[in-house]
C-alpha cells in the first residue's frame, strides 16, 4: 500500500512537470495552430541557465528561477520573431512542425556548445532529506513542483479569463480570421504565446532539475513527454494538458514499478499511438478543434524538374563524380564519410517518395532503418544467416511493418500523421533500449561482420563505398523511373489534392501504403548497409534524433525531385568532416540550416540546380482581376 | 437506347438544408444532358453524390446498369464516371502536361514493376499517353504551356486543363460543373466544339451550365433543378419556355 502510494506520488510529480510542458505547447497551439516541438529545448535551457546562476554563480533560488525563466522567454521571443513569424501563412502545418524540430535541434546544439555534453545534477532546493507523511516518503522538491504547477495554473487561468491578452488569445484560438478582422494581430499573439510558453517550460526545467539528470539533448525527452500529454488530454485543451500530463506521469511510474522500467516508455508510446489513431480528441475528448489548420504538407509546391538535356548532363557528371571519388579521396579519410552519406542517401530516397511525392510527413523514418539494421545484424550474428539472406529477410520484415504502420496511420493527416510517425519512432527506440537481451540495450551491438557474398567479402572503406553506392544507384534509377511514370504522378496528385485525386480514380489509401512501403524498404536496406559498414549498432544511431536529421537532410537537399536526397545527405555529412572546426557546431548548423531552408529556399539545394518552368504571364496575370465564379 | 447514368430518389441534407431532395435522373448513352437551375439549387451537390465525394442520405444511382452508390470515389472514377469541379482543381506542383496525364491514371496498364524499370510496354504506354495529352492540349490552345506550372495558368485555362485531364481518363460518362464559367464568347465557342466532338466520340456528357445559349446549342435534354428538386425536364426548347423554370430564375433575381 505504502509502495503504491509512493509510486502514485512519484507519478503525479513527474506528471506535474509534463503538465507544465504541455501547458506551454497548448498555449502556442491555441494561438497559432502549431505544435512547437522546440518546447523541450526551452525546458533544458531554463534548467541549465538556472544551474549556471544558482549553483555556479551562487544566486538565491527565487531570483535565479525568475532570471532563468525571463532569459529563456527573451530567447523565445527572438526565435518567434526570426523563425516562426515569417513561417505563418507561408508554410503548412507540417512544414511548421518540421521548422520547430529544426529550432529544437538548433538549441540542443547551442546547449552542447555552452554547457558541453556532460549531464548536470541540480541540487534539491530544500535539502535532500524527504518529507515523511504518514509513512510515505515525498521528496522536498515535490513541494516546489506542486507549488509551481499550482501557481502557474492559477496565473494562466486568471490571465486567460480576465485580461485583454487572454481574451485576444482565446479569440485567436477560436477563430483566427475573425480575430484578425477584430484587429488582433495574430502574429504578435504568437510571439507572446511563445514567450509565455518558454517561460513555463524554463520554470519546469529548473524545478525538475534536481529529480532528473539534464543534458544538452534532454530537450527532446521533454518535448516528447509534453506532446504525449497533450495528445492524451486532447490537443488544444488546457485542462486536457494538465490531466494528460498527470496521467502520463502516473502511467509511467506504474509501468516502471510493476512491469519493468525498461519497457515503461514502450507502454507510454503504445498508449500514445492508440490514442492518436483511435481517439484523436484525446481520452478526455477535450480537443479544441481548430477549423483553420491546413492539413496539406506544403502550401506552395514549386515545380522543379531535372528533365531534358540539362538533367542528363547533371546526371552524367554525378555518375562520374561518384565513380571516381574514392580513387581521388582515398588518402583523405573522407571515403568513410561518403559511405555513411551513401547510406543516408538510400534512406532519404525512400523518405522523398513518402514526403516529397506523396506529401506524407514522417518523423519516424529512422525507425525503419533501425528495424532493418538490427534485424540484419541479429540474423547474421545469432542465426548465422549469410549477409545477403539476412538483408533480404530484414527487408521483408521492414516492409511488413511499414505496411502495418501505414494501415494504422492511413486515416491521419497533417499534424496527426506527423505525430503518429513520431510516436512510432519513439516506440521503436524504446523497444531497442528495452529488449536489451537481444539488442544489447543502450550500449548496443558490437562485432557485426562485414558484408560478404560467398567468398567475396567487402572489407575496407573503398569496397564498402562501392557496395553502398551501387545499391544507391540501382534504387535511385528505379525510383526515378517510377517517379516519372503514372505512379509518381499519382503520388503527387495525392499530395496536391486528395479529393481531386480520388475523383480521377486514384486509390489514395493504397498509394499511400505503397509510398510507406517504399520508404520503409529503402530505410531497411540503408540500415543493413549501415550495420555491415559500421560493425556496431546502438539505439542512438537510428533513433528519433536521426529521424529528425534525415528530415533535415531531405528538406535542405530539396524534396520531390529525388536529387535532393543526394545533395542533402552528402553536404550535411561531408561538411563537418571537411571543415573540422565545424564538427563541434554540427547540431547548431543543422538546426539553423533546416530553419533557413524552410523559410527561404523552398526547393532546397536541388531547387538551385533544377530547371524551373518559366511563367511568362505571371506579371500580366497579377493585373487581371479574378474571374467571377 | 442504353441508359448511361440513372439516379433514383437521390437525397442529401446538410444540417437543416435539404440540398438535394429526391432527384431522379436518366441520361441516355451518347447524349448531352444539361442541368440548369439557380445558384444553390443543388447541382454541384448532385454531382458530389454521383461521384461519392458526398455520401447520399438515400437514393440509388447506376452507371450502365451497375449500382454505384456505396462505392468509393476512386472506384467510381475507375468505372468511367469522371467529373470536373466548379472551381478548377488543378494540381499544384505539377506541370500542365503532367496534370493532363494524371487523368489517364485509370487507363494505365503497366505494372509498378514495369514502370520502375521502364520496360518497353511502360515506356511505350507513357509516350502514347503523352502524345495524346499534347494533342488534346493543342485543341484547347494550351500546347505552348504544356511544361509550365499548371497553377500559373489563368483561371479560364485552368478550367480547360481540367477538362483535358478528365478527357484523358477516356470516361464513359463525363460530368462537367460549369465548364464555361469565366470564359469569353470565343472561348465558349471553342468549348462547344470540344464538347460536341466529345459526344460524337461516344462519351456521354452531363453539363451543369448557366450559359443558356450554350445549353440551347448543345443539349439533347435539359433538367432544371430548384431547391434541390427537379422542377422540369425535357427537350431544350420546352424547358426554356417552361413557366416554372422562368419563375425559379426570377425568384432568385429578386
Ligand atoms: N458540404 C456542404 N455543407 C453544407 N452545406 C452545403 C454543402 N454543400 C452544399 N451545401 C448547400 O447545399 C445547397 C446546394 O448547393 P450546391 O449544390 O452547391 O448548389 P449549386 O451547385 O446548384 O449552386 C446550398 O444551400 C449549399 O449551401
Ligand atoms: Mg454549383
Amino acid at each position: 500500500m505504502q509502495q503504491a502510494i509512493e509510486i502514485l506520488v512519484g507519478g503525479l510529480l513527474s506528471g506535474a512537470i509534463y503538465a507544465l510542458v504541455a501547458l506551454g505547447l497548448t498555449l502556442v497551439y491555441r494561438v497559432a495552430g502549431i505544435l512547437n516541438l522546440a518546447q523541450g529545448a526551452f525546458v533544458v535551457l531554463g534548467a541549465l541557465a538556472f544551474y549556471s546562476l544558482e549553483t555556479s554563480a551562487g544566486w538565491p533560488i527565487v531570483p535565479a528561477l525568475v532570471a532563468a525563466a525571463a532569459g529563456v522567454a527573451v530567447v523565445a521571443v527572438v526565435v518567434a520573431l526570426v523563425a516562426v513569424r515569417p513561417a505563418l501563412g507561408r508554410l503548412s502545418i507540417g512544414g511548421i512542425l518540421i521548422l520547430t524540430a529544426g529550432i529544437l535541434t538548433f538549441f540542443q546544439g547551442v546547449a552542447l556548445v555552452i554547457w558541453g555534453s556532460n549531464p548536470y545534477a541540480i541540487p534539491a532546493f530544500s535539502g535532500e532529506a524527504p518529507i515523511v507523511v504518514l509513512g510515505v516518503h515525498v521528496p522536498t522538491q515535490g513541494v516546489w513542483i506542486v507549488a509551481a504547477l499550482a501557481v502557474t495554473d492559477l496565473a494562466l487561468a486568471l490571465v486567460l479569463a480576465r485580461t485583454t491578452f487572454g481574451k485576444a488569445l482565446r479569440a485567436c484560438g477560436e477563430n483566427p480570421v475573425a480575430a484578425s478582422l477584430m484587429g488582433i494581430d495574430v502574429a504578435r499573439m504568437t510571439v507572446l504565446a511563445f514567450a509565455v510558453a518558454a517561460a513555463l517550460g524554463a520554470l519546469a526545467g529548473a524545478i525538475v532539475g534536481p529529480l532528473t539528470a539534464l543534458a544538452f539533448d534532454t530537450g527532446s525527452f521533454f518535448t516528447n513527454a509534453g506532446f504525449i500529454a497533450v495528445a492524451l488530454g486532447g490537443i488544444g485543451s488546457f485542462l486536457g494538458a494538465i490531466a494528460g500530463g498527470l496521467l502520463l506521469g502516473v502511467a509511467e511510474q506504474i509501468a516502471a514499478g510493476y512491469v519493468s522500467s525498461l519497457f515503461s516508455p514502450t507502454l507510454a508510446f503504445v498508449i500514445l499511438l492508440a490514442v492518436l489513431v483511435l481517439r484523436p480528441d484525446g481520452v478526455l475528448g477535450a480537443r479544441a478543434r481548430r477549423i483553420d489548420v491546413p492539413q496539406a504538407f506544403e502550401r506552395a509546391t514549386p515545380v522543379l524538374r531535372f528533365g531534358g538535356r540539362g538533367g542528363a548532363a547533371i546526371f552524367a557528371v554525378l555518375a562520374v563524380l561518384v565513380g571516381v571519388a574514392p580513387l581521388v579521396l582515398e588518402r583523405t579519410g573522407l571515403v568513410a564519410s561518403l559511405v555513411i552519406a551513401g547510406v543516408f542517401v538510400l534512406a532519404l530516397l525512400g523518405l522523398d517518395v513518402l514526403m516529397g511525392y506523396a506529401g506524407q510527413v514522417s518523423l519516424g523514418h529512422a525507425a525503419f532503418m533501425a528495424i532493418g539494421a538490427y534485424a540484419t545484424a541479429l540474423l547474421v550474428m545469432r542465426a548465422g544467416l549469410p549477409p545477403l539472406v539476412a538483408t533480404a529477410a530484414a527487408l521483408v520484415l521492414t516492409l511488413v511493418v511499414g505496411a502495418a504502420v501505414s494501415g494504422v496511420v492511413a486515416r491521419l493527416r497533417g499534424l496527426y500523421l506527423a505525430l503518429a510517425t513520431l510516436a512510432f519512432g519513439l516506440l521503436v527506440d524504446s523497444v531497442l533500449v528495452g529488449a536489451a537481451d537481444q539488442t544489447g540495450g543502450p550500449s548496443g551491438l558490437t562485432g557485426i561482420p562485414s558484408f560478404s557474398l560467398g567468398a567475396l567479402s567487402v572489407h575496407g572503406d573503398v569496397a564498402s563505398y562501392y557496395l553502398v553506392w551501387i545499391v544507391v544507384a540501382v534504387v535511385g534509377v528505379l525510383l526515378v523511373d517510377l517517379a516519372r511514370s503514372d505512379f509518381g504522378r499519382a503520388l503527387q496528385a495525392i499530395r496536391a489534392d486528395q479529393t481531386a485525386a480520388r475523383a480521377l480514380g486514384i486509390p489514395v489509401a493504397r498509394y499511400k501504403t505503397y509510398a510507406f512501403v517504399i520508404a520503409a524498404g529503402c530505410a531497411s536496406l540503408a540500415g543493413s548497409l549501415y550495420a555491415f559498414d559500421f560493425h556496431y549498432l546502438a539505439p542512438d544511431l537510428v533513433s528519433t534524433p536521426r529521424s529528425l536529421e534525415l528530415v533535415t537532410m531531405l528538406v535542405v537537399g530539396g524534396q520531390g525531385t529525388l536529387v535532393g536526397p543526394l545533395l542533402g545527405a552528402v553536404v550535411l555529412t561531408l561538411l563537418p568532416a571537411v571543415v573540422q572546426p565545424l564538427a563541434a557546431y554540427k547540431t547548431v548548423v543543422e538546426g539553423a540550416l533546416l530553419v533557413a531552408v524552410l523559410l527561404y529556399l523552398p526547393g532546397g539545394l536541388a531547387g538551385i540546380l533544377a530547371w524551373r518552368p518559366r511563367s511568362r504571364r505571371r506579371g500580366a496575370l497579377a493585373a487581371t482581376p479574378a474571374a467571377p465564379r | 437506347m442504353t441508359v448511361a447514368l440513372e439516379a433514383k430518389g437521390l437525397a442529401r441534407s446538410f444540417g437543416g438544408i435539404r440540398a438535394v431532395r429526391g432527384v431522379d435522373l436518366r441520361v441516355p448513352e451518347g447524349s448531352i444532358t444539361a442541368i440548369i437551375g439557380p445558384n444553390g439549387a443543388g447541382k454541384t451537390t448532385l454531382f458530389n453524390l454521383l461521384t461519392a465525394l458526398v455520401p447520399p442520405d438515400s437514393g440509388t444511382a447506376e452507371l450502365f446498369g451497375e449500382p454505384i452508390v456505396g462505392l468509393d470515389a476512386a472506384a467510381i472514377a475507375r468505372r468511367g464516371l469522371v467529373r470536373t469541379f466548379q472551381t478548377a482543381r488543378v494540381l499544384p506542383g505539377l506541370t500542365t502536361l503532367e496534370n493532363a496525364l494524371v487523368g489517364a491514371h485509370r487507363r494505365v496498364r503497366s505494372s509498378l514493376a514495369a514502370q520502375a524499370v521502364r520496360l518497353g510496354r511502360a515506356s511505350g504506354e507513357e509516350r502514347a499517353l503523352a502524345r495524346e495529352a499534347r494533342t488534346l492540349l493543342e485543341t484547347v490552345g494550351l500546347a505552348s504551356r504544356a511544361d509550365d506550372a499548371a497553377t500559373d495558368l489563368p483561371a479560364g485555362s485552368q478550367k480547360l486543363l481540367e477538362l483535358v485531364r478528365a478527357l484523358m481518363a477516356a470516361p464513359r460518362v463525363l460530368l462537367l460543373d460549369e465548364p464555361a464559367a469565366g470564359s469569353n464568347d470565343a472561348e465558349v465557342r471553342e468549348l462547344a466544339a470540344v464538347l460536341r466532338a466529345t459526344r460524337d466520340a461516344g462519351i456521354t456528357l452531363v453539363v451543369v451550365e448557366h450559359n443558356m445559349s450554350l445549353v440551347m446549342d448543345l443539349a439533347d435534354q435539359v433538367v432544371c433543378l430548384d431547391l434541390g428538386a427537379v422542377i422540369c425536364a425535357g427537350p431544350p426548347a420546352a424547358v426554356q419556355a417552361d413557366r416554372r423554370v422562368i419563375d425559379a430564375y426570377l425568384g432568385q433575381a429578386t
